[in-house]
């Protein structure tokens, strides 16, 4: 997966990190600029400025547009802003020039001193539209809430990715130029290149593209922190569909506590596998009690969620329910077998290791952990899991043993 | 954890030629195809069977597909959670997948789980159990699968764009089946249809990533060449056809979306037949990437459309192509005019020779680089194989596709681009 020894870090004289895992047979570059900036530094008067900045940015288009750049030599480039950080990236097929076209194309999409206002009112519309799938998708609506219920809205987690919309509505080019002033200077960046590169060329590369920069000042905030376990809520709403979809919600750990991440990791895998997790078995197995299940947990800078989602008849809300809290309590008590717990460290590292096998999904996840801490963190992932003990998980499992924030997505009844 | 932050489709601008690939046909008629690769430590293996959407009974639609996942629910030699559990020992999954040519399964382990792995598949597909209970609760799933995808308005667009393209038949069934049908089916109806269809010879086997070909050779050989089907030789089955369209035609669905989806398509030809590369091109030149005419016009220039998008299904039968795009209700006559004056220019106007270079050097680097996780790889091989491709595909495809002229792009717009059939899922129709 992550070999140290080809994996390499230098810093430009303005503060931008540059990391890179020299690959000499891999057969593309793959790359990524990440701004230590998202959704949670906002504040509350510019709700939704990180992901429309993001929008406005990668999608501004026009004359010289580098997306184009990307595409024309086969390449492919996209972007995405999360509650901690912003990321956007590109693949293109390795060869000679290959990091520096890539580099240069992610500087020009970010390095903006202008906004046009036609393309901030352009992208608004896009994102309202992207708001107006996210909540006719029961699955993504269910997220929202969970969120918003169990940091509450005070919280910059307890956002909605896109925005408050009183917020949103009054962003303009102007605000969104403030945010990037604010944020996209080059002592909160980083660049992270995986393939066919060397970390000479690589930094030769970042420095004619963001040498340029002048460091700045990057303000600090400190993420509120939410009790753990979290006091118990629910939400109910009722919709046109016929199954119901429910989370169960808790609080997590966060980047700084990484052996209760993998710990809590481990749990996911217990309860949530489809060849022998047992929550799993439980509701879908003989007699199914429900359709599907899943749980959500990425690691954030503060403490992350926890989400545990299953779709059921709507008659069988109460039985899933009872199944999933007497499962974590169980786990809350009982120690796993070694047996158990050998199969769920396996698992656990292959599917990091399948996470990771392209160099896009190496980049993906060194610059994940740099946008949280350091990227070094990528490398001790699987050792962390495979020194869990089964003390770690039954530890883990009691900040979810109790009652959970439950939000049930369940269709209407009649006569409401 | 640390998940995939979003799924990035890999490019290469050269196509590599199917990676060492090595091909061997087992006396009972399984054909096995072994893509190893130094690079990565873990492994994935994907039987493909020949069994599409047609094979089902017109009275036991989605028969198929309770069959094929069923196999996962235990056989004559251990239930589906000793099955689960060995896998889990290894760190390994597995997935059943039910397309419209084929049914799948494939399996991705640690490479020192190949093993384990090719026994899982090998007891899978040569001694299911079908047990009663197992069979009851795998119609609910199916039938719930089966219903979810009606609820997804890109799946309930599409199905009626393939409805009016290739009637109810074929391609114009959902590949899952219908709720109704599959409640009757009994465990009978499966185990009769799978001694019918499951049988080596309609069966690729394909392993990709970290293995060495001579140990996983004689692994699939012991495992896999006992497997005998019935007696009875089946005839190929019939490969579904588009007739061209005498005429343009909309057909709507309502569902409870936020926006309307809407999906414009006609005829294509299938794959590696005359008009094939070309019309891959103007694929490319329509919808390949974000620069593309499609997102360039109808999303950047008229602010029309919150997703734009172009696909050519590769389909072992006559294929189709299909724009769609999700826009608001009151801006549908507007975004088809803007579609339909992209279509026009195709046939009207010669493409450049710079976006003509540009739109194959980025189906070049799609292709290859699309391909390069090792499931991709298996994947892949296993299709083309099936498909009756030869070996050296990769490289043909390559070679075809740089030979396409801008006349060849114009005349396959002239000859196909006439009629179309207009999709549309919306709140209210």
């Amino acid at each position: 997966m992550f070999d140290a020894r080809t994996v390499h870090s230098d810093a430009l004289a303005n503060g931008l990190r540059v990391i890179v895992a020299e690959e000499a047979d891999a057969s593309v570059v793959a790359a990524e600029l990440v701004v230590k900036a998202g959704v949670a530094d906002e504040r509350p008067a510019e709700s939704g400025a990180a992901h429309l900045l993001e929008h406005a940015l990668w999608a501004y288009g026009g004359p010289g547009d580098p997306r184009a750049a990307l595409e024309e030599v086969g390449g492919v480039t996209n972007a995405g802003t999360r509650r901690d950080f912003t990321h956007y990236y590109a693949t293109v097929p390795a060869g000679r020039g290959a990091a520096e076209l890539a580099v240069r194309a992610l500087a020009r999409m970010v390095l903006r001193d202008h906004l046009e206002e036609s393309v901030v009112v352009r992208e608004k519309k896009v994102v309202r539209d992207e708001v107006a799938e996210r909540s006719a998708s029961l699955p993504l609506l269910l997220d929202d809430l969970a969120f918003r219920t169990v940091y509450g809205e005070d919280h910059p987690y307890g956002r909605p990715l896109e925005g408050e919309e009183s917020s949103f509505e009054a962003l303009d080019a102007t605000a969104l130029e403030v945010f990037h002033r604010t944020w996209y200077v080059p002592n909160n960046m980083a660049v992270v290149l995986v393939g066919r590169v060397t970390l000479a060329e690589a930094t030769a590369a970042v420095q004619q593209a963001f040498g340029a920069l002048p460091r700045a000042p990057v303000p600090s905030h400190a993420l509120p922190v939410p009790p753990r376990p979290a006091p118990s809520r629910e939400v109910r709403v009722g919709v046109d569909a016929k199954q119901a979809y429910l989370m169960a919600a808790f609080v997590g750990p966060a980047i700084t506590e990484p052996a209760d991440v993998c710990a809590t990791d481990a749990l996911t895998v217990l309860l949530s596998e489809a060849t022998c997790g047992r929550l799993y078995r439980r509701l879908l197995g003989t007699p199914a009690v429900a359709h599907s299940m899943g749980v959500d947990f990425l690691t954030q800078k503060g403490r992350a969620l926890l989400g545990i989602w299953i779709a059921c008849e709507p008659s069988k809300v109460e039985a899933v329910r009872r199944a999933l809290r007497e499962e974590l309590s169980r786990l809350a008590a009982e120690p796993v077998s070694p047996q158990e717990l050998a199969a769920v460290k396996r698992l656990t590292v292959a599917a990091y290791a399948f996470s990771n096998e392209t160099p896009s999904g190496r980049t993906s996840t060194l610059a994940f952990y740099e946008a949280l801490g350091n990227y070094r963190e990528a490398g001790q992932y699987p050792w962390r899991v495979r020194a869990l003990r089964a003390a770690d998980v039954t530890r883990v499992a009691a900040w979810y043993a109790g009652e959970p924030t439950w939000i049930v997505v369940a269709p209407q009844e009649k006569g409401t | 954890m640390r998940r995939a932050l979003a799924s990035v489709i890999l490019l290469l601008s050269c196509v590599s030629p199917s990676w060492g690939t090595s091909r061997e046909v087992l006396p009972n008629g399984l054909r096995v195809l072994l893509v190893p690769s130094a690079s990565t430590e873990v492994m994935a293996a994907t039987m493909l069977l020949a069994i599409p959407v047609s094979a089902d009974p017109p009275d036991k639609l989605g028969l198929r597909y309770l069959t094929h996942r069923l196999l996962l629910r235990g056989t004559t030699r251990e239930t589906g959670e000793a099955m689960g559990e060995r896998l889990a020992a290894v760190g390994g999954t597995v997935s059943v997948n039910c397309a419209l040519d084929y049914l799948e399964i494939t399996v991705r382990a640690p490479s020192d789980g190949l093993e384990v792995a090719l026994d899982l598949l090998a007891q899978a597909v040569q001694s299911p159990a079908f047990l009663p209970e197992e069979v009851e609760r795998e119609k609910t799933r199916a039938i719930a699968a089966a219903r979810a995808a009606r609820d997804d308005p890109f799946q309930c667009t599409y199905q009626a764009l393939r409805e009016e393209l290739y009637g109810k038949e074929a391609y114009g069934r959902w590949a899952l089946g219908e709720p109704e049908c599959l409640r009757r089916l009994t465990r009978e109806d499966v185990a009769a249809f799978y001694r019918r269809h499951y049988r080596p010879e309609a069966a690729v086997l394909a392993i990709a990533g970290g293995i060495e070909a001579v140990s996983a050779g004689g692994a699939v050989r012991l495992r896999f060449g006992a497997w005998r089907g019935p007696a009875e030789r089946r005839a190929t089955p019939a490969r579904a056809t588009g007739e061209p369209l005498a005429s343009s035609q909309i057909t709507a669905r309502e569902r409870p979306t936020a926006r309307l989806h809407l999906m414009l398509g006609f005829p294509a030809p299938a794959v590696a037949t005359q008009g094939y590369y070309a019309m891959q091109v103007i694929d490319s030149l329509l919808g390949g990437g974000s620069t593309a005419r499609l997102p360039k016009a109808l999303r950047e220039q008229a602010g029309l459309a919150y997703e734009v998008s172009s696909f050519y299904p590769t389909l072992a039968g006559d294929s189709h192509f299909a724009i769609y795009a999700v826009v608001d209700e009151d801006a549908l006559r507007e975004a088809k005019q803007a579609i339909l004056a992209q279509l026009t220019r195709l046939r009207e106007e010669p493409v450049s020779a710079e976006e003509l270079a540009h739109a194959k050097r980025y189906l070049l680097g799609v292709y290859a680089l699309s391909r390069q996780e090792s499931r991709r790889q298996a994947y892949s091989a296993a299709w083309h194989e099936l498909l009756g491709c030869p070996p050296d595909f990769a490289a043909l495809y390559q070679e075809k596709l740089n030979a396409v002229t801008a006349e060849e792009v114009q005349d396959t717009a002239r000859t196909l681009i006439h009629h179309f059939i207009l999709a549309l899922t919306a709140p209210s129709v």
